[in-house]
């Protein structure tokens, strides 16, 4: 009886022990991940735009169709961006007005509709807006859980 | 009596014992799975029956956008719902389903796409289906009810097995009796047969569905899933786009998806200064796009760091899809389908909409209804045979001998064990409980007719 007992226990603990192996995450194929970069900067001429990094992991994207929608005061307004450099594209700035910008930007990359959106504040923002950015900045960088 | 004849004897008188004790031992518990399966395996017959109201729409003109759907569900529900899910209908007819927790109860909000009006909700917990599936899967009692079932199931191949090694005609082969009931022989005889010959119908059936319903197990299909996946003979451990993710959150947390997709890790959403979320119509646009099965799930992201999930178990294995979205730009971080499974890993997928009884169709959920029902006869008539012959003052089983008298009875045991290392646990409280116990008290060993020269 002892004998049976100590028998199957012991392989019944060996078997637990098969659980227990290496991972083999580098078996399996993995793709980069797609990511953009929104931002108002110096277009180059003295002037400033609203750009967009697009790159594949690290690579930067070329030849993309990137549509920019920029949203000011309830108005928008829709545009084709155009290629600066290796996986940057810009749209423009001449001629805003100081305020909040909702920037939204749509570009298919890989069969994906990549739509990154952001708020970008141009001179001087009123106490709403502020509140707006901020409380944004605040959700979208773990400051606020739900 | 020769010496072989003596061992077939013992060896034939020890398998009925074990056969015995787990039948009537595992009975109840194999009469709830064979009704309640045998209901299941209709669920979505019995739900489109149940909730026509709920899920038929007229389809007129266009449909609203899904934001604004949720934007009518949040009016109507207070802005402190949290929305939860969102379930586009797969046909022109069907209402779209979006989940919502409403004070802590989950609730299923049912709407028209071309009004945008309310069509009606269904308190989640109270779905009859679900209802049923807790009773099959845990028997309602969470992590334990989910232990016994394990158990259930592996002692019921158990009582394939040695049911098989019994029933085995040791003389002439007859049609009557092994293929096909004596109806006309005395009551005895014709329960016997009730017991034996659904068994040799569908016990191959019955091991499949067994052996397929253990993956869901907490226990053995947990580790078959760990097993097979560290091998790279199932399901790949994770399949993301970019770095691996940090977060040690499993798909099963956020959103409800293929087996295959339960362990896949959560990959998580790149956040940064004033990023605004995607828009539910993004994430449909993108599910579209991407090709997922019609009748997907939106799961929405639980906090800042958190995706969008899309979810897809259909009817057949080879249009699951579990996908993260990054809540911050719509790209994909992780896309997980049927064709990135292993051999092994397809062949578990497939096994699971065969026990469901969705990958056929109609073929499928009769072959299944055939089996629940082949099992409810074998267990009534097994319990009916051994209260025919009860006696009042014992259990009226066979004669116990030491199992390792028999060598080769003790190496299937230890077999078993092995491969359903429950079943080795209860083998081992068996053992002790016949050790400490049942040989040493009087009344112990005549009820459960245990001869003192076997100690």
């Amino acid at each position: 009886m002892k004998k049976v007992l100590t028998l199957i226990l012991s392989m019944f603990l060996l078997s637990g022990c098969l659980l227990d192996t290496p991972d083999n995450v580098e078996d399996y194929h993995i793709t980069e991940r797609i990511s953009v970069n929104i931002d108002a900067g110096d277009a180059g001429s003295g002037e400033n735009a609203f750009q967009f990094y697009v790159q594949r992991g690290d690579e930067p994207l070329d030849d993309l169709d990137v549509a920019v929608e920029v949203i000011y005061r309830g108005e928008s307004l829709t545009q084709e961006a155009e290629y600066v450099s290796p996986g940057l594209y810009q749209v423009p700035l001449t001629g805003l007005e100081d305020g909040l910008y909702e920037v939204r930007m749509s570009v298919e990359v890989d069969g994906q509709l990549i739509t990154p959106a952001k708020y970008i504040g141009i001179g001087q923002l009123t106490a709403e807006e502020e509140a707006l950015l901020e409380g944004n900045a605040a959700q979208s960088s773990g400051g606020h859980h739900h | 009596m020769a010496d072989h004849q003596k061992k077939s004897a013992k060896a034939y008188q020890t398998i009925w014992r074990w056969h015995f004790y787990a039948g009537i031992i595992i009975a109840p518990v194999l009469l709830v799975l064979a009704v309640t399966g045998a209901i299941y395996l209709f669920k979505w017959n019995i739900e489109d029956f149940l909730y026509e109201d709920l899920y038929e729409i007229e389809a007129e003109g266009q449909q609203t956008s899904p934001s604004v759907l949720v934007s009518n569900v949040q009016a109507l529900y207070g802005e402190d719902v949290a929305i939860t899910r969102y379930r586009p209908g797969e046909s022109a007819e069907r209402s779209v389903e979006i989940g919502i927790s409403d004070n802590g109860v989950s609730k299923t909000v049912f709407m028209n796409p071309y009004n945008g009006y309310l069509v009606g909700e269904i308190n989640d917990e109270e779905r009859v289906m679900d209802i049923i599936e807790k009773i099959h899967g845990e028997l309602m009692a969470g992590t334990m009810g989910d232990r016994i079932v394990e158990l259930v199931a592996g002692w019921t191949i158990i009582l394939v097995v040695t049911g098989y090694y019994l029933f085995w005609p040791r003389g002439k082969f007859t049609l009557w009796g092994t293929l096909l009931p004596r109806l006309k022989k005395n009551r005895r005889m014709l329960i016997r047969d009730i017991h034996v010959v659904p068994a040799v119908w569908i016990s191959a059936g019955l091991v499949f569905l067994l052996m397929t319903g253990m993956l869901w197990t907490g226990f053995w299909g947990d580790g078959v899933q760990r097993i097979t996946t560290n091998a790279g003979v199932g399901y790949p451990p994770s399949v993301w786009v970019g770095d691996a993710p940090v977060s040690e959150i499993v798909t099963e947390d956020v959103a409800e998806v293929a087996w295959a997709a339960e362990t896949l890790p959560v990959p998580e959403s790149v956040t940064g200064e004033a990023y605004i979320p995607v828009t539910l119509d993004d994430v449909v646009a993108q599910a579209d796009r991407l090709g997922v099965h019609s009748s997907y799930q939106v799961y929405f992201p639980s906090g800042p760091e958190g995706v969008y999930t899309l979810s897809a178990f259909p009817d057949r294995a080879e249009d699951e899809a579990t996908i993260h979205l990054d809540q911050y730009t719509g790209a994909v971080l992780a896309d997980y389908r049927f064709d990135q499974y292993e051999p092994l890993g397809k062949v578990m997928a497939i096994g699971i909409t065969l026990h469901k009884g969705l990958q056929y169709g109609i073929w499928n959920q009769m072959a299944g209804l055939a089996i629940c029902i082949g099992l409810l006869l074998i267990v009534i008539s097994g319990l009916w045979m051994w209260l025919m012959r009860k006696p009042s003052d014992s259990m009226g089983a066979p004669k116990a001998l030491a199992i390792h008298r028999i060598k080769w009875t003790l190496v299937i045991l230890i077999g078993f064990s092995l491969f359903f290392p429950l079943v080795g646990l209860s083998v081992i409280v068996i053992f002790l409980l016949d050790y400490l116990l049942l040989k040493r008290v009087a009344w112990m060993r005549k009820f459960f007719n245990i001869r003192q020269e076997e100690q």
